[in-house]
């Protein structure tokens, strides 16, 4: 095929520079100077290269473990790189991401296939509502073809016309496994089935192939629609250092067609050339990170107690909690063109299906946005929007459902800020109810938050009725900018917000940013019931039968952040009660109730007596009557506080 | 004169006063009528348990009775134990002039909810005639607030909010935690008196388990170990014929025999020795059950097998359990004075130490004891009868016979006479020779 377009000598110096990095990687593990692993990209030192050569500034690539090919054509920061690398202070993320998790100059990698898809098509989105003319490219393998993110988000990229690329360096290997054994179908077929351009190349042709390259992003940029670009191509090198299973004469024969091999052979003097400057680069980039101290990490577990003061909660007028969450969305959006809206069914005027968002999408069109039914991408999408500065708001329709995004908070959304080295904030808010008591069974009635509590770099409220949920969504809005996870309970949604409780009782709030609520009695309490969100509703339901039928004074503390949980208004109260039944709607295996226990016996000399409340160990029933015994309602309380008085 | 007195017109309350300090509560032992029967001034209406004594609440006046509490109940010190009513008398509250409310401040009286009461709270106002609204806006009322108020509690000490407050851990009865009775013997549980809990209290702060003391007696029984082998009692001879009179004895004392747990003392219904063996291949403690009924060769000759076995690695644990008393015999390793440890489930220990002295070989008799249900002056009777008994085996009187009817001293003991050591004739004569009885 002829070349009809040549390419520059800086592309061959970068790409020998490439290459030369990645020999050099090798030669350091080999050295045992290196963490870890590397995945190097010799061999598909061109699928970076004819990508890079079309895109403008204020265009973002998001990569994956095998990103250093994609960087370095990028930006050419080799010593940057190498120092990550190396983990050192002066790589682009501290020495903290090292190999596969970078972000400098609008380049971003993270180590778990399919995840990036969905966060490249956030950041696509944010481009595209910013009207820069930008878009994302993301580079995944032909194993990434396994994953369901990325049809999730083939999806929504097509359906959406988000301006992303999807790039598949296909060499035909995932790990050991050989695309033969794992992959139905065609390949180019996957794109096209959701409309999206499908385009391809190789790279034993990168004057051709950087011409295609430049066709799918200038039918992205231009069209504003996602493109499929597939180059096939083949690593030189094993998958990671040594694993390398395949056929010696395969791999051999790939070294004789290898494209800078031609090259050197036409042009021996610049390839002579080439090699030898990138070789110096990078033996540059060694001697500059060897004199970086390593990374350092410091450790910070929780704030040191401060002391409380305590506010009469006084709330003036009477709406429901679904109402003053309405509101504060609305506010914000109003307030912030930052804050988009996503997830299933939210928009007007069907409003959700717990009727959350009402009229938003109608009073600010394509800011509230319906979401197939992908937990998974719709929670990808968010963080990428974060990460590219927008204030996304993702509602998962039920808290069982949170499941599938898992991978996203997990992996991604609460790793980024401080794997990045705190050059990124992600202010992704996740909204989401969650509770049982209406009979919707196993699937639609759990209080799975313990299993996103203690994600560092995240923040977990809960909202009750005792406290406005506005001001605690108005507080997130204004000074908050790390992922946050809202657990919403779906009984409390239709209670009225009001300070008004048990009869001679009252409700204080503290004046921590998110407050903690209290609901006490003129009198010492005899014992403290810790709990959140609509657990408030049966604690407060047990301090009167408490104080009626067994004359246990007993007082509340339902904290509003469960995560991370500040100690300070249960240890004081603790102190004066000696007692402490802790109680949560979902599982009590290393759940919130043992978070407190343990938190109380580290921190107080005196403990004191511990109770922890939780759900039945199996799942929830459909059938109402069965539910009520399997969740700790205010009958188990009042139990367990007069056993506790008793002791 | 009793009943001649006019009945009741207002109720009269009976509490039971401060007597003594260191009570904070006393036991109803029994009521004398039911309630409502009608009672005259000064019958006997109940028996009250202090750490004293046992007080008798006698009727101020006639009329109807009423109580509360049951028999076996306790109640605090200063509490109504009793009314007495008049006829015909109904619980309407009579009008009380309401104390005068503090506000918590100027501003928030009125801004406060009234007092909120606990149904029983509430339902003690009533009966006391206390206006529910005598108690300051926004508080918590329970019964014990209203008790106080009525004069019926003493005054609550505030609790310091930083003190960390534990529910008193104590049941009805003593402090301490649960004493196991040895395994497969009957016992017999009774409570302790007051009396005695109190002195435990006083003695050893409310420790559980065991108090222990000691005593100490001499017994000087010269040649108590030859006359052992002469009898073909072997060398467990001296610790055979301890067990032997020490079992005869325990029937006599039985607090010896006995365990304590929570101030109740728990009667063994058998005597069953231990005595404690150390031959160098670890101490153990084989029991020669029923040794009150055992005559000394039986004992003897159980002692022998036991260290056969022991000495052979062949003691079953059916030969360890069941012990309710122990002995521990370290005579023949030239200790004197030691102080035994009482065993798990027992109450009482006797060590035998010895010294040759210029006379011959002199035995101590230890007697460790829990003084909890035990004390000096009983464990001193034990020790020193005791010793006097084995003395009386180590001495000729065993031998020995009236010289003037020739009946050896056992005929003589089965007579119902003694032996009295006599100048003239020599030796020893029998009461009977002596009461000129022939």
């Amino acid at each position: 095929m002829t070349d009809a377009v040549a390419l520059t000598n800086d592309v061959w110096h970068r790409a020998f520079l490439i290459r030369a990095f990645e020999q050099r990687l090798l030669k350091l593990f080999s050295e045992g100077k290196l963490f870890g692993t590397v995945h190097t990209c010799i061999g598909q030192e061109f699928t970076g290269l004819a990508v890079a050569a079309h895109l403008a500034d204020g265009d973002l690539i998001f990569s994956n473990h095998r990103c250093h090919g994609h960087y370095l054509a990028r930006t050419g920061d080799v010593e940057g790189l190498m120092a990550e690398v190396m983990g050192r202070a002066a790589g682009i993320c501290g020495g903290r991401g090292g190999s596969q998790h970078i972000c400098a100059h609008g380049v971003f990698s993270n180590g778990i296939q399919g995840g990036t898809v969905p966060i490249a098509a956030g950041l696509a989105l944010a481009l595209r509502l910013r009207r820069t003319g930008g878009i994302a490219v993301v580079f995944i393998g032909d194993g990434t073809l396994g994953e369901g993110a990325l049809y999730e988000t083939l999806n929504i990229a097509s359906k959406w016309s988000l301006p992303l690329l999807v790039v598949l360096e296909n060499n035909r290997y995932a790990q050991s496994t050989s695309q033969a054994e794992t992959l139905a179908g065609e390949i180019g077929l996957r794109p096209q089935a959701f409309g999206i351009d499908y385009f391809e190349g190789d790279t034993w042709h990168p004057e051709r192939l950087t011409e295609i390259a430049g066709a799918a992003v200038r039918r992205v940029r231009g069209a504003g629609v996602p493109a499929f670009l597939k180059i096939d191509t083949y690593r030189l090198m094993a998958h990671s250092k040594g694993d390398d299973n395949r056929a010696a004469s395969e791999v051999n024969h790939h070294w004789e067609i290898d494209p800078m091999a031609g090259f050197a052979r036409e042009f021996p003097e610049k390839a002579e050339r080439f090699l030898q400057e990138a070789e110096e680069a990078v033996t540059g980039a060694v001697e500059g990170a060897l004199e970086s101290p390593f990374a350092s990490v410091d450790i910070g577990y929780e704030e040191t107690a401060r002391p409380i003061c305590w506010n009469k909660t006084a709330i003036e007028g009477k709406e429901r909690v679904v109402s003053r969450i309405y509101q504060a969305l609305r506010d914000a959006m109003a307030s912030d063109e930052r804050v988009f809206l996503l997830g299933e069914d939210i928009e007007g005027p069907y409003g959700g299906a717990f009727k959350v968002t009402k009229d938003l999408s109608q009073l600010h069109p394509g800011r509230v946005r319906n979401t197939p039914i992908s937990e998974g991408a719709i929670t990808g999408i968010s963080n990428g929007l974060a990460l590219a500065g927008m204030r996304p708001v993702c509602e998962i329709m039920f808290g069982d459902f949170l499941t599938l995004a898992a991978d996203q908070l997990i992996n991604h959304a609460s790793k980024f800020r401080w794997m990045y080295n705190d050059q990124t904030s992600i202010p992704v808010v996740i909204r989401t109810p969650m509770g049982g008591r209406r009979g919707y069974g196993a699937t639609h009635s759990q209080s799975l938050e313990k299993h996103f509590l203690g994600l560092p770099g995240t923040i977990v409220l809960a909202t009750h009725a005792r406290y406005d949920p506005y001001l605690l969504y108005r507080e997130l809005f204004d000074s908050v900018d790390c992922p946050v996870l809202v657990i919403e309970n779906k009984t409390q949604y239709g209670e009225f917000v009001t300070h008004c409780t048990a009869e001679g009782f009252w409700c204080e709030h503290s004046d921590e940013a998110f407050p903690t609520t209290r609901i006490r009695a003129a009198g010492k309490p005899d014992v403290t019931i810790v709990c959140y969100g609509g657990m408030l509703t049966e604690a407060e339901k047990a301090l009167d039968a408490l104080f009626d039928r067994h004359e246990i004074l007993a007082e509340v503390i339902c904290p509003a952040q469960i995560y991370p949980l500040r100690l300070a208004a249960i240890v004081d109260s603790a102190r004066v009660s000696g007692r402490v039944v802790v109680v949560e709607e979902g599982q009590g295996f290393c759940g919130f109730g043992s978070e407190v226990a343990a938190s109380l016996c580290e921190t107080l000399a005196d403990p004191p007596k511990i109770r922890r409340l939780y759900a039945a160990p199996n799942p929830i029933p459909c059938c109402k009557p069965a539910e009520a015994m399997c969740l700790p309602d205010a009958e188990a309380i009042v139990n367990a506080c007069v056993e506790i008085c008793r002791q | 004169m009793r009943g001649d007195l006019p009945p009741v017109t207002q109720p009269l309350v009976v509490t039971i006063p401060q007597e003594t300090v260191n009570d904070d509560s006393v036991r109803i032992l029994s009521w004398k009528f039911a309630v409502g029967v009608t009672v005259s001034e000064g019958d006997l209406l109940c028996e009250v348990e202090t750490s004293k004594a046992v007080m008798e609440i006698h009727a101020p006046g006639s009329g109807v009775l009423d109580y509360r509490a049951a028999a076996g109940e306790s109640v605090p010190v200063g509490s109504v134990i009793c009314e007495i009513l008049p006829h015909g008398f109904s619980r309407a509250p009579d009008a009380v002039v309401a104390e005068k409310t503090e506000p918590i401040s100027e501003t928030d009286a009125s801004a406060l909810p009234p007092a909120r009461l606990t149904p029983l709270a509430a339902r003690i106002c009533r009966e006391l005639g206390i206006d529910p609204a005598s108690f300051a806006r926004g508080t918590m009322v329970r019964q014990n607030d209203v008790l106080r108020k009525a004069g019926k509690l003493p005054p609550e000490i505030p609790v310091a909010p930083t003190s960390q407050v534990h529910s008193a851990g104590a049941g009805e009865r003593g402090a301490g935690s649960a004493v196991m009775p040895v395994q497969g013997v009957p016992v017999e549980w009774a409570d302790l008196p007051r009396r005695k809990l109190l002195e435990a209290k006083i003695l050893g702060g409310g420790q559980a388990n065991s108090l222990q003391s000691s005593v100490t007696s001499v017994c000087r029984a010269a040649g108590l170990r030859s006359r052992m082998a002469g009898l073909g009692i072997g060398p467990t001879g001296v610790g055979a014929l301890v067990i032997f009179e020490a079992g005869r004895m325990l029937r006599q004392y039985p607090a010896f025999n006995a365990l304590h747990d929570r101030g109740r003392i728990g009667q063994y219904g058998e005597v069953n020795i231990g005595w404690a063996v150390d031959g160098g291949l670890g101490l153990v403690v084989p029991v020669i059950r029923q040794a009150d009924t055992r005559s000394l060769r039986e004992i003897a000759s159980e002692m022998d097998s036991h260290l056969d076995k022991y000495v052979e690695g062949k003691l079953a644990p059916a030969d360890l359990v069941g012990g309710t008393f122990t002995v521990t015999d370290l005579s023949g390793e030239g200790v004197s004075f030691f102080h035994p440890l009482i065993s798990q489930g027992q109450s009482a220990i006797l060590g035998i130490g010895s010294e040759t002295d210029s006379g011959g070989e002199t035995f101590h008799l230890t007697l460790a004891f829990d003084h909890q249900i035990a004390e000096g002056r009983l464990a001193a009777r034990f020790v020193r009868e005791l010793a006097q008994r084995v003395e009386a085996h180590g001495s000729k009187l065993i031998l020995a016979e009236c010289a003037v009817c020739k009946r050896e001293a056992s005929e003589v003991k089965s007579g119902g006479d003694y032996l009295l050591r006599s100048e003239f004739p020599a030796g020893f004569v029998c009461t009977r020779c002596i009461g000129g009885r022939a």
